[in-house]
């Protein structure tokens, strides 16, 4: 039996690697991978990113699953931001947009879309009170590596 | 009893760095060791990535275990070759060196060397003399010990 | 496609189960099948414990991957066999069926049948390299296992809730 959860993210679950450039000018490779976990109640998120000799520059984990209302909730970590539990905010159809504070008065907006085995990925780190669109953001596209790691039927 | 564990468990954890492989292709090596069965076996996961496009350029895992006679015993998949089992062939202390026999009478020779946080490996699968695919990895996670 | 890289998309997950061996009691049996390489491969892991005492008793992990060749083969480890290589043999389609030699001489066939879908019936015969079967023999290994599924609450009785 397919749960909300893999039935609406299916798509996603893989391995995805492509170049990246942060807003400092570090460039490097992002890689992300979804993982169905405990028979898709919820997926697992690894990402790690490295510069052109390999050297590590972040890395991070979460955990994506459904709330009672059936939107999502990101259990985060990530080196450059720490922990966070994000909460989905409404956006397009095919959109998944999330935000969530860090510590130090900081907070975390993400937006996510599969398309075409293409994965686009924004982030925007805040930090006060007032969201101000000048925020540094990293976007990055990355491509499907390998096989779905799509379970059951839906590998089929 | 020695397991694979007791001659190479510095080896275990997360490498990169730059190869260069057997056909000149350049890209970032990621090699991932990690232990199985209270030590008995180390799996072997190794990649190649095209620095440029993230693309996997070449893919491959192995089983490293120790036979009754105490010699390192490898067995191989990659995506160009297909599988392999390796021995261990005599070598400098601290380097892992085998060898065995591909179809068509080809030789595959893999030798890594461990010093601190350098990790370097030579690949070779044709003749002795031929190309090799030469690695220069630093690891790129904590040292991951099993157990004190 | 091969029935291995049809079957292991399905199989995909944590199983869980009993097994009967030749020479010691029932086990319990853990086994995960995950996705190796980037999806391109499988790994199954099988450990086997003491039902009552929690001791682990044997475990055998091995990868299976489409060669260039096209066949399916194996790089595998048996605590008790230590370092096997299996080739996919031709089997019933709900069957994942494994043969070949160890590295100490052992002649090892596996198979792996769907049941159900939440259900595998495994097993294992071995013997020396060159032996015969034998007109009636007996897996060595032999065992279910089930897709571990997360526990819920049973739905409400009778309605309303209990005051």
């Amino acid at each position: 039996m397919t749960t909300p959860l893999i039935k609406r993210f299916h798509d996603w679950l893989g391995v995805w690697r492509g170049p990246i450039e942060w807003s400092d000018g570090r460039r490097g490779i992002m890689e992300f991978t979804f993982e169905s976990i405990f028979n898709g109640q919820a997926i697992e998120v690894r990402t790690v990113s490295f510069d052109s000799e390999g050297a590590p520059l972040t890395r991070g984990w979460g955990y994506l699953s459904l709330d009672r209302n059936g939107r999502v909730i990101d259990n985060i970590y990530f080196s450059d931001a720490g922990f966070s539990v994000l909460h989905e905010v409404a956006d397009d159809p095919g959109m998944l947009s999330l935000h969530g504070p860090l510590p130090g008065n900081r907070n975390l907006d993400v937006a996510m879309m599969v398309e075409d085995d293409v994965l686009a990925i924004s982030s925007r780190l805040g930090e006060g009170y007032a969201a101000s669109d000048a925020r540094p953001r990293t976007f990055t596209r990355m491509r499907r590596i390998g096989r779905s790691l799509a379970p059951r039927e839906e590998a089929e | 009893m020695t397991t694979i564990m007791d001659r190479f468990g510095p080896l275990i954890g997360l490498w990169r760095g730059p190869i260069v492989l057997q056909d000149g292709r350049k890209g970032i090596a990621e090699f991932s060791f990690c232990p199985h069965f209270e030590g008995n076996l180390i799996e072997l996961v190794a990649l190649s990535i095209d620095a440029e496009t993230g693309e996997s350029q070449a893919w491959g895992m192995a089983h490293l275990a120790l036979d009754r006679a105490g010699r390192t015993v490898w067995r191989q998949f990659n995506q160009r070759i297909g599988f392999a089992t390796l021995n261990e062939v005599d070598d400098d202390p601290g380097v892992l060196s085998a060898s065995g026999s591909l179809s068509a009478g080809r030789q595959m020779m893999i030798s890594i060397r461990q010093d601190g946080d350098e990790l370097a490996v030579t690949v070779s699968s044709g003749m002795p003399d031929g190309p090799k695919t030469v690695s220069r990895m630093r690891r790129a996670s904590r040292t991951l010990r099993e157990r004190p | 496609m091969s029935n291995a890289m049809r079957l292991l998309p399905r199989w995909y997950g944590l199983w869980t189960g009993t097994s009967e061996h030749e020479s010691t009691a029932t086990m319990s049996v853990r086994t995960n099948i995950l996705p190796v390489m980037e999806g391109r491969g499988f790994a199954m892991q099988t450990e086997m414990f003491d039902p009552s005492t929690g001791t682990f008793l044997r475990g055998v992990r091995f990868a299976l991957a489409v060669g260039p060749d096209g066949r399916v083969q194996t790089v595998g480890y048996s605590t008790e066999m230590g370092v096997f290589g299996l080739e996919e043999t031709p089997d019933d389609e709900d069957v994942l069926a494994l043969s070949g030699v160890t590295e100490s001489g052992i002649q090892l066939n596996v198979t792996y049948r769907e049941e159900s879908p939440d259900t595998l019936m495994f097993s294992v015969f071995w013997r020396p390299h060159g032996a015969s079967l034998g007109k009636n023999a007996r897996p060595g290994l032999f065992g279910r296992i089930h897709r571990r599924q997360p526990w819920r609450p049973p739905a409400p009785q009778g309605g309303g809730n209990p005051v």
